[in-house]
């Protein structure tokens, strides 16, 4: 169980993390969505006792990381694809940390072998690709068999076999009772791995809820139109303030009235359709629309501040 | 099959566990023994050139006087930059590849983490310091004996100077590894390196006469020259004592190592 409480971040006047509250439950895959420089990594290193916060705290298991009997044991994570001195084999690089906990070192040959990283042991991992770097990260969280797991854009630079791989991983883990705390500026990555998400932008949290929800509340219905008669049926939606999008000569998308009023409002006036469907906005739309306001809310502080 | 790993909950990592991960982590870097096999073969080389100088240039003219002991210890100066810039990389080479964040993750206790590290640098540069000092001076002595009346390390103070200079070297690599935990930065770490122990003496060396020589002897290049001569072993109006001198290196290196501990602590990874 991560709690993050009241956390904020500034590096100068930079504020990177801004007065966060979520809890990451077991059992479930949770994923932590935010465009670029949202403050995901930020958060991350502050659960971890990387960084330290400006004010607020995070606790695992109700303890700050830095008194964790056992960190390896409770925690493991990948921070940056890559977190290893390049002269250094995979296998030593993992043999030291194993060591720092008192970790027996035939866990050593085990992630190797799960990460698939048993043929490249001896290899100086300087030389590693970046999907190698990554499941070496992967390879030194899963080290301590920790009840928590968490990866800070895992799937960066993974092949896609090493996508599925990772995916169906976390799930496993935690279908076993783990809690895995996934990032990612991609919302479609999250719908695919996660049921559970939270989500930030500029620091702040703009929403703590199932990843079906989450959609659901955020995708405007719209519904596609087909007419011969469609500039008819567009001086109509107009009148009524409907949202009206020209896509080709005879096709219209239209938001802000539900599919049924825009076709009784199509038989009411004798226009014929050749097409009425509802649309379900994609997951990058939805994520879009939410960056988008939280840049908008960047644009309109000023004002807002001045009260 | 998958290793059963016990709950033993009794306390955070300990310095033990450390020391073990640190000891992994200096020995399975190549360029960490390529540079130290660096320091010995350019410590004992350029030792056994002078020593061979200082043959020659006796035989030539019959009354040119030469010490013995620093002759032979030509070669500590360059061993000094060598490992001074180890002790920096074993800091800052942590830093700029992100590997401290794998070690604070497994080790949060920032002032465990770097006394292992500290500890585990320090005794390699001690044993490696002294190795160089030793074989210096021995090979020296054998190569000068002859034209020149040599010394032998059971004369008076000749043990305490080879011994005492080994040790300074390993000393002043300790405040280099300081150096780069509060730098951060392999190449401002290493230039401030440099920069405070072949530089300063430079620009404090053409100051007006008496300010000239009181800043200069509290300077770690002008305590390490006090330490290979035997000539004195008092202190005079332009240098300490040998023994006097180390403690004052030995102050300075505790006080970075006192910064660097804070600075750890204190700052974000
Ligand atoms: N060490 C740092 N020093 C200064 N600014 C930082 C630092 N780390 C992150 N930031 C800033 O904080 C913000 C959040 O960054 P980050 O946490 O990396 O976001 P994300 O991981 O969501 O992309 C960004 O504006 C970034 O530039
Ligand atoms: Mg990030």
């Amino acid at each position: 169980m991560i709690e993050v409480k009241n956390l904020s971040k500034s590096y100068g006047s930079v504020v990177a993390v801004s007065n966060l509250n979520f809890q990451v439950t077991p059992g479930t895959v949770t994923g932590f969505l935010g465009p670029n420089g949202a403050g995901k990594s930020t958060t991350m290193r502050m659960i971890m006792g990387i960084d330290h916060p400006t004010s607020g705290e995070a606790l695992i298991n109700g303890r700050p990381y830095r008194e964790l009997a056992q960190p390896l044991r409770t925690v493991g994570a990948l921070l940056e694809a890559k977190a290893y001195h390049p002269g250094r084999t995979a296998e030593n690089h993992l043999l030291a940390v194993a060591a720092a906990n008192h970790l027996p070192s035939a866990r050593v040959k085990e992630v190797l072998e799960q990460t698939g990283l048993t043929s490249v042991a001896h290899r100086r991992a300087g030389n590693f690709s970046l999907g190698m770097s990554q499941r070496l990260g992967i390879a030194t969280a899963l080290l301590g068999d920790p009840e928590i797991l968490l990866l800070d854009e895992p799937v960066n630079g993974l092949d896609p076999e090493g996508i599925q791989w990772i995916r169906s991983l976390m799930q496993s883990l935690a279908e076993r009772g783990r809690t895995i705390f996934v990032s990612s500026h991609l919302m479609s990555e999250m719908a695919l791995t996660a049921s559970h998400v939270i989500v930030i932008g500029q620091g702040k949290l703009i929403a703590d809820t199932t990843v079906d929800r989450f959609i659901a509340d955020h995708s405007e219905l719209r519904t596609k139109v087909r007419s011969p008669q469609i500039q008819e049926l567009e001086a109509l939606l107009n009148a009524r303030n409907a949202k009206v999008n020209r896509t080709d000569p005879s096709t219209i998308e239209v938001s802000g009235m539900t599919t049924e009023q825009i076709g009784e409002l199509a038989s009411g006036n004798a226009i014929t359709l050749h097409e009425l469907s509802p649309m379900v906005a994609s997951l990058e739309e939805v994520f879009m629309e939410l960056t988008q306001g939280s840049v908008e809310y960047r644009a309109t502080e000023p004002v807002g501040a001045a009260s | 099959m998958i290793t059963v790993l016990d709950d033993n909950t009794q306390a955070t990592p300990s310095l033990s566990s450390a020391l073990r991960s640190e000891w992994i982590k200096i020995r399975s870097v190549r360029s960490t023994v390529i540079t130290l096999g660096v320091m010995v073969i350019l410590g004992i080389g350029i030792s056994d050139l002078a020593s061979l100088a200082g043959r020659a240039a006796v035989t030539r003219h019959a009354h040119h006087i030469i010490n013995p002991v620093s002759q032979s210890l030509s070669g500590m100066l360059l061993a000094q930059i060598v490992i001074g810039v180890l002790g920096v990389l074993a800091f800052t080479g942590e830093i700029s590849s992100n590997t401290i964040k794998t070690s604070v993750a497994a080790i949060p206790n920032r002032t465990v983490l770097l006394t292992a590290k500290l500890i585990t640098f320090a005794v390699i540069s001690v044993v490696v310091s002294e190795l160089v000092a030793f074989a210096c001076f021995f090979s020296g002595q054998a190569i000068m004996s002859g034209p020149i009346a040599t010394a032998s390390i059971s004369q008076p103070h000749v043990f305490g100077a080879v011994a005492g200079t080994g040790l300074f070297v390993a000393l002043l690599s300790i405040f280099a590894l300081s150096l780069g935990v509060i730098i951060r930065r392999s190449a401002g770490a290493i230039s401030a390196f440099v920069g405070l122990y072949l530089v300063l003496p430079l620009l404090v060396a053409p100051l007006p006469s008496p300010y000239s020589t009181d800043i200069s002897k509290f300077l770690p290049f002008n305590v390490a020259r006090t330490l290979d001569t035997i000539a004195s072993t008092s202190s005079s109006t332009t240098s300490f004592a040998p023994l006097t001198g180390f403690l004052l290196v030995a102050l300075y290196t505790a006080v970075m190592v006192g910064v660097a501990y804070y600075l750890l602590n204190s700052r974000d990874v």
